[in-house]
């Protein structure tokens, strides 16, 4: 029965951070396993197929895909580790530094969405979870499922279509001159935006709602009432703490969708970002860069999960404080 | 003495207009708690919720007038109502632990309804008046969340709240429902002592006649909607003129006085499906043509009661049929359990030192409040949890630490009844192949096992239209039945049953209970009862084993442990339990 | 095998395109491009004007703007390395940098560029190079040296164009004076200039390695290079020749196929490469508003192969009937919604050299019921591999599928994911499959019908042909020579394993305003010669 149990939530939030760092590991096993399974490997891939047996033998030690796995991963893993991801097989440049520029541009893009998404799902959450099956909470409910229901790649293609094509208010592809921030040329940023947060407004909204109705129709909002507590304070004080828990989970949850969603997005409207150089070095089979954009992509999936969790638990004093 | 409370005519109903609560009269005055009585569905609660001029979404109040201290509340706009609400009349609801923001800390809930009703929420007044239901008012208690008190905390805590702003009357919606017995009987305490300090009125809402005959002045009866008697309450309780009083009154498990109990056959009608006439004509024993023809008025019988029944004059005393005498058997132990230990995690022990024994055709009741350990040696028994330490043994035969370990044959003489008959049953099986299931995992052919099974549901005394049915058309009671009839149907030589008529309404649980009695004469069952329920012990068990953390405290006879309990703690426990005659 | 990185319609083939490349590089065969034209009018020729919608506009050459390229891109892959781009964008980089010493013209014809003169001697393993008068970005004069170290650096490194200058023996070939170089080749070869224009032997200044700072002849300097993203280059005001009507050059790498279209269609490109035939419908032939098709005829064969060393088909009777079952007219509408060209079985449609006077093969079901019983096979069953590698190939397998039910012959469709189609797992392992071939008769024989070529899809082993083949290349003669050429086609025609349904167009668009573009089966956007190209 102790009050609030600072040191408790130290440990705890510790915990969690040990979690992640066991996590970010196994993924990284897993990220390396992956490319090491794809179809031939990489000395065979930049041969092609006329690759004669010597020819491969000399470029495998070459690239040192001769030494055993497990020495490849420590080398690869001590690499991460310092800050080294390599070198793309493609370009001959250190991945870091490939791919420094398109993490940033992916990273503002996902950063906008997110600044405008949060807002506008938690304040549509909220007005239609307040009134469940009122107008506005209909008019949200059929928005939104349309929105769950149509692909990004459709719903990127059609505003293009829509806003660039036929109106031509926008660019239709986000030709940022290479080097310059994205922020700096926000008309190119307006579709891509426009398409995430179409998509991601529809599910945020909808388990927002959700949240907030779960508070509003609770036994301890009724009771508030039964207090004689006023409409407005109710929801302040005892809906919106108690459906912040679900918001917080909503939110790192669209964020990891996010981290999906872009990738398709990106390569929708030429976006210069990470989730597009995936895809192409996927496609060319540049082992290192693969390895290191898919290693970022998880890490950032995982430190999202980190951080709502230890938000809620910041947030919610049930796990906040201990019994 | 003014009236706190004054109702009349309330009709609540749903959207659709059929009537929840039907021509509802009550008064409460300053200094008075009226208890309102009645089972699940007879529209108690709708009632209490009606006194702040509130009803839940999908209900509507239609009619009647509610004056609170002289104020009509159903006159007031929305603005004007939440005035009153909190400040002149207050509610205490049934669950504190859903009733109190998770969110918000102690002091903050009390700082809330302070500052909605403009009073001064000095950290005094707050102390004041956690300190008045006996709440240590310090700031580090005031700095806590909900769920750091415990249940009986917790309830203290939304009684300060009701009373913070010295209201007229006070609605308690079975606030003790869920607490020990003896936290039930300190809440009850407090609950008097803060009228007797003040000129409050409570309408006290309760499915327990024996709860509520230790502090109301009058009780009023509900069934159905309508109220069907009202009367003070030793007069009422001593010789009920209502046939729905009478039986919830034969029904209500008694330590002090135990006697054989009588259920009430059938279930309250739902909402909408009321009958024509008096609601309680189909579950009656006087019922006549007359009673179905027209609802009975409420008619006075006298200067202070008032029943609706037109065959009042008829209802006999309450019965007082003596139990069977309890088995004293002195054979073999069947089961026998030897120093069972059992812990979880750090510190937490659920059973030490835990040995005692049934005899073949006993009826060994365990009981304790929670926490106590009693379900945990049920699970041991069961075989669903394996002990750290001890033996268990069946017919001197040593028992597997897990079922799984187990023989079919000792799987088949042990079953086990739960709590909650919806979780065992498959919800998409009819209900008679749910019971049919454990003889056909016992290699029965289906025909067999049927036939089996429908019988064990007419032993039950399920009506025979319901074998088809799934889980979910069933009300309580009947899943009950069909849970008890699924552990039978295997013939098996000794029934675990673990709190399961703690879930049900007092009728239907009498029912059960001298179901259960029935079935042990009919097929010399042996039962190991587990129960925080003394009078139920008491209606039930042979021998009583008194646990307290993990502990046995106490054994023996039950009317030796009831009348003259050893120990301190099992005083306590006797004291503490609810009695009509206490 | 393709001769040219072509860009395609979808990133994952381009994959498998580069993949097919790169190993083209080790092959041992020779590459030769396509040879001298003796007299090619017009009409059935290698290329038609293909830039439709309407010129009056763009008729008038201006001068100024910047011109703005959308290509397929290559990602992180993408170089500068004149010598090594292997994707599509980093040849139609290059193109504006470097200069090759001769240069195959829209009609497949080698045109001096950085030569002026290129002489044999006595026998054709001796010729006389002579080099025009040109300077380097830098300013640094065009010498002999310049060349044998590009021709040594190829060799060297085994880059690109290494297979194509194979024959010339480094050792012997010696500069004869600042502008003129003797080249010793190590056996006659009668077509030098084809294999001097080999797509990636741009000549570089001699000692030059940093190709970051790209120093070349080309009629654009570099003003900035990100690769996988855009690079941006300005008119070379010192340009030896016809300066480019534009100003500035802007090549954008967009991958994705709808993306690409729609910077087009709003404007924010002038010009893009591969577009897709449903995109091309949509345009139309005659333009549709503000966008223009530009369409190359015949640019690529997309062949169905037989192994001759397979039981089944090793029966000419068989390979005639699988040939004769096919509905040529038919494919080209359904597998390449009509932008194609029926085929004969033979590559190098449209090319000097190719055997244009044989009878074209028709779909003849009976001819091929009666010639598979008469081989025993009536009621052949056969498995097609087949894949989304090349648009309109999984269609053409499936319209094949039908077409031969006439015949009695039963296709079984054996589908491989699009990645995998390439991989060692299934090309040059399966009987029957399916492929896409551009180039002249000469140029594919090098890669697919000798002993030494890389990828003898066939199998064909016929020996005397071959030895024939060989002392053909030693024409010096470009009539004579494509006689010969005409001539060995007959055997192909009769015996081989090809089934030659259909070429496919290179399919790329513009804006209207653009003119000047003039196609080429060599590339896409008419062999990128943007130096040629104006914006009205």
């Amino acid at each position: 029965m102790a009050g609030v149990g600072r040191h408790s939530l130290r440990g705890l939030i510790a915990r969690r951070i040990a979690i992640t760092v066991g996590l970010l590991w196994i993924i990284s096993l897993l990220v390396f396993a992956a490319t090491q399974v794809l179809p031939g490997d990489t000395a065979s891939a930049i041969l092609g197929k006329t690759a004669t047996p010597e020819s491969l033998a000399q470029l495998r030690a070459q690239l040192g895909l001769d030494r055993p796995v497990t020495e490849q991963y420590l080398d690869w893993l001590g690499g991460v580790v310092s800050g080294d991801l390599g070198r793309s097989l493609a370009a001959g440049l250190p991945v870091g530094e490939l791919i420094g520029d398109r993490v940033g541009a992916t990273l503002v893009l996902a950063a906008v969405t997110l600044v405008l998404l949060v807002p506008i799902a938690l304040a549509l959450g909220v007005l239609s979870g307040m009134r469940r099956d009122g107008k506005l909470d209909q008019l949200v409910s059929w928005l939104t499922l349309a929105g769950v229901a149509v692909p990004e790649f459709v719903t990127g293609t059609l505003l293009a279509l829509l806003l660039a094509t036929w109106l031509g208010w926008l660019p239709a592809v986000s030709l940022i001159p290479p080097g310059e921030s994205p922020l700096a040329h926000p008309q190119f940023m307006v579709l891509p935006v426009l398409t995430l947060l179409v998509a991601g407004l529809a599910s945020t909204v909808r388990l927002v709602r959700v949240g907030v109705a779960e508070a509003a129709e609770s036994g301890y909002t009724e009771m508030a009432r039964l207090s004689g507590i006023s409409e407005r304070r109710v929801v302040r004080r005892w809906v919106l703490p108690n459906a912040l828990a679900a918001g917080v989970q909503v939110i790192a949850l669209t964020a990891q969708w996010l981290v999906g969603g872009i990738v398709i997005v990106e390569m929708v409207f030429q976006y210069p970002g990470v989730g597009q150089t995936l895809v192409q070095s996927v496609q060319s089979q540049d082992i290192p860069v693969v390895q290191a954009v898919a290693l970022i992509i998880a890490a950032i999936y995982v430190l999202l999960n980190l951080l709502a969790d230890v938000a809620l638990v910041l947030l919610v004093p049930k796990l906040r404080t201990r019994r | 003495m003014s009236d706190a409370l004054r109702i009349e005519g309330l009709c609540v109903t749903t959207a659709g207009g059929e009537p929840i609560v039907d021509d509802v009269a009550l008064r409460v005055g300053g200094g008075e708690i009226v208890a309102l009585v009645g089972e699940s569905g007879s529209g108690k609660t709708t009632c209490g919720l009606a006194a702040l001029g509130f009803a839940r979404d999908g209900a509507r109040i239609a009619a009647g007038s509610i004056h609170v201290g002289g104020r009509e509340l159903l006159t007031l706009q929305e603005r004007e109502l939440r005035g009153v609400r909190g400040r002149h009349v207050s509610y205490v609801s049934q669950n504190p632990d859903a009733a109190l923001n998770p969110a918000m800390r102690v002091g903050d809930h009390l700082r809330e309804l302070l500052r909605a009703h403009g009073q001064p929420r000095t950290d005094a007044v707050v102390a004041g008046a956690l300190e008045r239901v006996h709440l240590p008012g310090e700031r580090a208690f005031q700095r806590r969340y909900p769920h750091q008190l415990s249940g009986g905390q917790q309830q203290r805590l939304a009684i300060a709240l009701a009373l913070a702003c010295g209201p007229t009357v006070a609605v308690m919606d079975e606030p003790t429902t869920g607490l020990d017995v003896v936290t039930q009987a300190r809440i009850l305490d407090e609950v008097k002592r803060l009228r007797d300090e003040s000129d409050l009125g409570v309408l006290y809402i309760s499915h327990d006649l024996a709860a509520v005959s230790s502090i109301a002045d009058r009780i009023v009866v509900m069934y159905a909607g309508r109220i069907v008697e009202d009367g003070p309450a030793a007069p009422l309780l001593a010789r009920p003129r209502h046939p729905y009083t009478r039986g919830l009154l034969a029904s209500v498990p008694d330590h002090r006085a135990p006697r054989r109990l009588r259920g009430i056959a059938g279930a309250v009608a739902a909402v909408g499906e009321r009958p024509a006439g008096c609601s309680f004509a189909p579950r009656c024993e006087l019922a006549t043509d007359a009673c179905r023809a027209a609802v009975p008025p409420l008619r006075a019988v006298d200067a202070t009661r008032s029943v609706r029944c037109i065959h009042t004059a008829e209802v006999p005393p309450p019965p007082a049929e003596p139990l069977p005498a309890r088995a004293q058997i002195d054979g073999a132990a069947m089961l026998e359990v030897r120093d069972l230990h059992v812990a979880f995690g750090e510190g937490v022990v659920a059973a030490e030192h835990v040995s005692f024994a049934v005899a073949r055709g006993e009826c060994l009741a365990l009981v304790g409040e929670s926490g106590s350990g009693k379900t945990t040696i049920a699970r041991c028994v069961a075989g669903l949890h394996a002990p750290d330490r001890g033996a268990i043994a069946l017919d001197g035969a040593p028992l597997a630490a897990l079922a799984r370990g187990r023989t079919r044959e000792q799987r088949r003489r042990l079953q086990i009844v739960f709590q909650n008959p919806f979780a065992s049953l498959n919800p998409r099986e009819r209900v008679v192949d749910g019971v049919a299931r454990p003889l056909r995992e016992l290699g029965g052919s289906r025909a067999d096992a049927l036939r089996a099974a429908h019988e064990m549901l007419e032993r039950v005394r399920l009506p025979r239209g319901l074998a088809a049915s799934r889980p979910a058309e069933l009300s309580g009671g009947e899943l009950q039945r069909v849970a008890i009839a699924r552990g039978l149907v295997v013939d098996p030589e000794l029934l675990l049953c673990d709190e399961i008529t703690s879930a049900l309404d007092v009728s239907v649980q009498a029912a059960v209970l001298d179901l259960l009695g029935e079935l042990r004469a009919e097929l010399g069952l042996t039962l190991l009862f587990i129960t925080h329920d003394l009078g139920v012990v008491a209606a039930i068990a042979d021998r009583v084993l008194v646990l307290r953390d993990g502990c046995v405290v106490e054994q023996g006879g039950v009317d030796a442990v009831v009348t003259a309990p050893a120990e301190q703690y099992t005083r306590t426990l006797v004291a503490a339990a609810p009695s009509v005659g206490g | 095998m393709t001769d040219q990185p072509r860009p395609t319609t979808d990133p994952a083939p381009g994959l498998t395109r580069r993949r097919v490349l790169q190993g083209s590089l080790s092959a041992g065969g020779l590459i030769l491009l396509p040879g001298v034209l003796a007299a090619c009018g017009g009409g059935g020729g290698a290329v038609k004007s293909g830039a439709t919608g309407s010129p009056a506009s763009t008729a008038t050459p201006s001068r100024g703007g910047r011109l703005r390229v959308g290509h397929v891109g290559g990602g992180t892959a993408e170089t500068l390395d004149p010598n090594s781009g292997i994707v599509g964008i980093d040849v139609a980089r290059a193109r504006q940098l470097y200069e090759l010493l001769f240069d195959f013209d829209a009609k497949g014809v080698p045109q001096p560029r950085l030569a002026v003169s290129l002489e044999p001697g006595a026998r054709p393993d001796r010729w006389t190079l002579t080099l025009r008068d040109a300077a380097f970005h830098g300013g640094e004069p065009l010498t002999a040296d310049d060349v044998l170290y590009t021709w040594r650096r190829i060799r060297g490194k085994a880059l690109q164009s290494a297979n194509a200058i194979a024959a010339i023996d480094l050792k012997r070939t010696r500069k004869a004076s600042a502008t003129q170089i003797d080249v010793v080749l190590s056996r006659p070869i009668g077509d030098l200039a084809s294999l001097l224009a080999h797509r990636a032997s741009f000549i570089i200044p001699a000692d030059f390695d940093d190709f970051a700072k790209p120093n070349g002849t080309g009629p654009f300097t570099l003003v900035s290079f990100k690769s996988g993203e855009r690079s941006l280059m300005r008119r070379n005001a010192d340009y030896w020749g016809e300066a480019p009507y534009v100003d500035e050059l802007e090549q954008i790498s967009i991958p994705d196929t709808t993306a690409r279209y729609n910077a087009l269609q709003g404007g924010q490109v002038d010009a893009i490469e591969a577009i897709e035939f449903a995109q091309a419908r949509q345009i139309g032939d005659a333009g549709n508003g503000p966008v223009k098709l530009v369409r190359t005829p015949n640019a690529s064969a997309l062949p169905t192969y037989m192994r001759l060393d397979d039981d089944v088909f090793a029966d000419q009777r068989v390979r005639t009937a699988m040939r004769l079952a096919v509905d040529r007219e038919q494919s080209v509408q359904a597998a390449l919604l009509g932008y194609g060209s029926i085929g004969n079985d033979l590559f190098g449609k449209g090319y000097p050299s190719y055997a244009d006077e044989l009878p074209q093969r028709a779909y003849d079901p009976e001819q091929a019921r009666s010639l598979l019983k008469a081989a025993g096979q009536e009621g052949l069953t056969v498995k097609l591999y087949t894949s989304r590698a090349v648009p309109g190939m999984q269609e053409a397998a499936t319209a094949y599928k039908q077409q031969a039910q006439a015949a009695g012959i039963t296709i079984d469709l054996q589908s491989v994911p699009a990645a995998d189609y390439y991989s060692e797992r299934y090309y040059l392992k399966v009987a029957f499959g399916q492929d896409q071939w551009s180039g002249s008769f000469e140029s594919t024989t090098l890669d697919g019908l000798l002993p030494d070529s890389g990828f003898n899809i066939t199998a064909w082993d016929d020996g005397v042909w071959q030895r024939r083949f060989v002392e053909a290349q030693s024409i010096v003669d470009a009539d004579e020579r494509n006689t010969v050429y005409q001539e060995l086609q007959q055997p192909l025609y009769d015996d081989g394993g090809l089934i030659v349904w259909g070429y496919v167009d290179f399919l790329d668009a513009a804006s209207s305003k653009v003119g000047g573009i003039v196609p080429s089966p060599l590339f896409n956007l008419g062999y990128y010669e943007f130096r040629s190209w104006w914006l009205g």
